[in-house]
């Protein structure tokens, strides 16, 4: 393992209590930034990735199509991620802009022949590239711009990311601690 | 398992005045309170976070406070974590510094005094309050 580094993942107090006893579980599906994985805030154009999860958290837990909260109790975890260099793509650098750039021309008529229908997502192609051995990707990051609680509620949409996220998609190989660093309860 | 209080602070402070137009007839107030824990291993250090919002009838007053408990006979686990000792227990021992501390700020900056009530950390963790 070259690379290591710290994540902080917000989630439910039930929800870390299951992470704790039996490790993360992926986030699956195309829509996902990075594609199927599990998500930690990581240092990258914010250092603030503890606040950033407690956020994350705290808009995750209201449920506005039945406008009412999913969970009052959260926790931030925090997990050490070690991951091989040739595993790795980052996607605020170059270079991993130009794998991924790659990507898109070798999946682009693939996708059309799917459907048109089908959104030409950065998770699809990470998935696809993943799936079909491509690239033998464990660990991805990329900056985005994510909405929180107040983005949300004011309907604040910037063009600007604001934080830097990365998706392990073997927890069980790439995630070598977990504990607890904050909790809290929404009101 | 023992918890003991090593050190708190005030970390923010704002008080602000109302004026005529904005004085409001009834006064209210907001509590929460969260945990943070060290990232070391073997830590036997947490903390309990207090961010408490006063809407007095002539001003409004925001104060957060961090205090720092140790445990004396164990670490910390994964369960302690989620356990009553730091959602309950340990606010329960750090809220008469932070209510002190408000009744002598307001006493001491010519506002009406502000004696908050007794708070019963058991229903708060459980959503009650």
């Amino acid at each position: 393992m070259n690379l290591s580094f710290e994540g902080h993942h917000g989630t439910s107090s039930t929800s870390a209590k299951e992470i704790l006893l039996s490790n993360y579980k992926l986030s699956i599906g195309h829509q996902e930034w990075l594609g199927n994985g599990v998500y930690f805030f990581v240092p990258g154009i914010s250092t603030k990735t503890l606040e950033l999860a407690e956020k994350w958290a705290v808009a995750q837990a209201w449920d506005n199509l039945n406008k009412v909260f999913l969970y009052r109790d959260y926790c931030v975890l925090q997990s050490r991620i070690e991951v091989d260099d040739s595993a790795f793509l980052d996607l605020t650098v170059e270079d991993g802009v130009e794998i991924l750039s790659y990507l898109v021309d070798r999946y682009t008529e693939k996708i059309n022949t799917i459907g048109r229908k089908m959104m030409f997502l950065d998770g699809l192609l990470l998935n696809l590239a993943r799936e079909e051995g491509i690239l033998p990707l464990e660990v991805v990051k990329g900056n985005f711009y994510i909405k929180f609680a107040r983005e949300r509620v004011e309907r604040i949409n910037l063009r600007i990311n604001n934080c830097t996220i990365c998706a392990v998609f073997n927890p069980t190989r790439n995630i070598t601690s977990t504990s607890i660093v904050k909790t809290g309860r929404i009101k | 398992m023992k918890i003991q209080l090593s050190n708190w602070k005030v970390t923010h402070i704002a008080l602000s005045l109302l004026d005529d137009e904005t004085k409001r007839d009834e006064n209210s107030f907001d509590l929460e309170a969260g945990n943070y824990f060290s990232e070391e291993k073997a830590s036997n250090s947490f903390g309990v976070v207090f961010d408490l919002k006063i809407s007095d009838k002539a001003f409004d007053l925001s104060v957060k406070a961090a205090f720092d408990f140790e445990v004396t006979d164990d670490v910390i686990t994964e369960e302690f974590k989620l356990s009553a000792f730091p959602k309950v227990n340990a606010p329960a021992i750090a809220f008469p510094y932070l209510r002190a501390f408000v009744s002598n700020l307001t006493l001491q900056s010519g506002v009406a005094p502000v004696i908050l009530p007794s708070i019963n950390f058991v229903e708060l963790a459980a959503g009650k309050a």
